[in-house]
């Protein structure tokens, strides 16, 4: 060490008032650049949660089905005729079928066609243009019971439709 | 942070907004109404005809996109897209041929339509072969209340629906299981020398509600002069089943199910100069049988026809 910077050291003086209000304001204005950068990455990463919560609150709130008819075409294929009666495109992913014992059961291998019988690999019912209409076959695992049943269907969006359909 | 507050509270004006724009969307959805006097019925084994009005008695636009048929007997169903808008307090009419269905059903099945909304509201469906009964017959929505009113009027418990008389012909009498002809296109035309079929839908709308079978006694018949004679001839009810007609089968019986369309079949040729040709002569169904645990009977004139010589 150098015997100036030594003798700095030792004597316990600052070199200079303005010196060292230059050093304190520099030191203030990287702690703040930091700061600010800190909080514009938080409020960004906020908005952008937050963004995507309404927005899927949104979607959600906007997502409506209407069971048309519900049948079976054999004693283990239930066709669920299904129309988007809302204002967004609705995606079904899965599909709960009350069983004989009462309980749901999931479908994840359900299949989406448009009534002409064309399948629809996006399972997607579309709100405004395109195919609004369509079907869900779903092949059961046991032949439903007689009476009323019921069928669950759950969207992308994370809305839960629930309707009662009768069977003969 | 005033960015991010303003930005926050945009978000929640969007939110709030949409709630508001939903709710309003299923207030409407609520508010639709639109009532449906539509009558279901059977044309033949495979078509089944709407007639009928939609009326918007709501206060908003509603647009009817699919309607829905069902023979909750064969369970078959039929659905049919549609693009009826309807303005507050509008009447659209539903007639043949647009609503004839191709819909494979039976005499006496019970037919179902619902139609569907843009909003996703369901018209209710109402079954257009049964009525409701429970200490008086009532009409029931989109009945024909003729039908009601001649059991009212004393003229009897079986009602026929006149739009379902025709005929269809063969030259001779045909063999068991021979399927029917085509219908002759003059309803009310008949040639003495064919063998002929006439078909009628009768309903059984007794006030006690029993149900009535006919027996082999039940005819069609015609009066009319010969050479200045009274003369009759008669058609018998006969057995058509699937298409296909039974002239030999004896002591055929039909039940008519309360409140059910059923089609009757009568068949038979009138002997060369029983009655004369070229003239118009009324025809009359003779109906025996039993209603309950009681004998029945009834007659009801019904229609004319033209008699042809060939």
């Amino acid at each position: 060490m150098k015997p100036r910077v030594q003798k700095l050291l030792k004597s316990g003086r600052a070199v200079s008032a303005v010196i060292s209000n230059l050093i304190l304001i520099g030191a203030v204005i990287a702690v703040g650049f930091v700061v600010i950068v800190w909080a514009q990455t938080q409020s960004s990463n906020y908005n952008k949660q937050y963004s995507s919560v309404i927005a899927s609150d949104i979607n959600q709130l906007q997502e409506r089905i209407t069971l048309e008819a519900c049948y079976n075409s054999t004693p283990t294929t239930l066709n669920a005729y299904l129309m988007n009666s809302g204002t967004v495109n609705v995606t079904i992913w899965t599909v709960y079928v009350s069983s004989q014992s009462g309980s749901l059961t999931p479908y994840n291998n359900f299949k989406l066609y448009t009534f002409q019988n064309q399948l629809v690999s996006s399972n997607t019912l579309n709100a405004t243009k395109g195919m609004r209409e369509g079907y869900v076959q779903i092949s059961l695992l046991t032949p439903l019971s007689g009476g009323s049943n019921l069928i669950r269907i759950i969207t992308l969006g994370g809305s839960a439709f629930v309707f009662t359909f009768a069977v003969a | 942070m005033s960015t991010v507050f303003v930005w926050s509270l945009s978000q929640n004006t969007l939110y709030n907004n949409t709630v508001t724009q939903t709710r309003q969307a299923d207030l409407d959805r609520a508010n639709e109404k639109i009532v449906a006097d539509v009558n279901v019925s059977r044309v033949d084994d495979y078509n089944v005809a709407l007639n009928g009005n939609l009326s918007n008695n709501g206060p908003l636009s509603v647009q009817i996109v699919t309607l829905w048929v069902l023979d909750a007997n064969k369970k078959t169903y039929f659905n049919k897209s549609l693009s009826i808008t309807l303005k507050p307090g509008n009447v659209t009419t539903l007639s043949d041929p647009a609503y004839n269905i191709p819909l494979a059903n039976s005499g006496g099945d019970l037919l179902s339509y619902w139609f569907i909304t843009a909003r996703g509201n369901t018209i209710s469906e109402h079954q257009g072969t049964t009525i409701n009964y429970n200490t008086e017959i009532t009409n029931p929505p989109g009945s024909n209340s003729a039908n009601y009113s001649m059991v009212s009027q004393g003229i009897g418990s079986v009602a026929m629906n006149f739009s379902q008389f025709w005929h269809c012909d063969f030259a001779l009498k045909p063999a068991d299981g021979t399927l029917l002809p085509p219908r002759n296109s003059l309803n009310y035309t008949v040639s003495e020398t064919n063998y002929t079929i006439f078909h009628v839908e009768l309903a059984d709308y007794d006030p006690l509600g029993e149900d009535i079978t006919l027996n082999q006694y039940s005819t069609i018949y015609v009066i009319g002069p010969h050479s200045g004679t009274v003369m009759w001839g008669f058609w018998n009810l006969v057995n058509v089943t699937g298409g296909k007609i039974y002239p030999s089968l004896s002591g055929f019986k039909v039940t008519l199910p309360l409140g059910v369309q059923t089609d009757l079949y009568f068949a038979g040729s009138l002997p060369s100069k029983t009655i004369d040709p070229g003239n118009v002569y009324p025809l009359n169904i003779l109906l025996y049988g039993t209603k309950g645990t009681s004998d029945y009977g009834q007659n009801i004139p019904f229609v004319s026809v033209y008699l042809v010589s060939n």
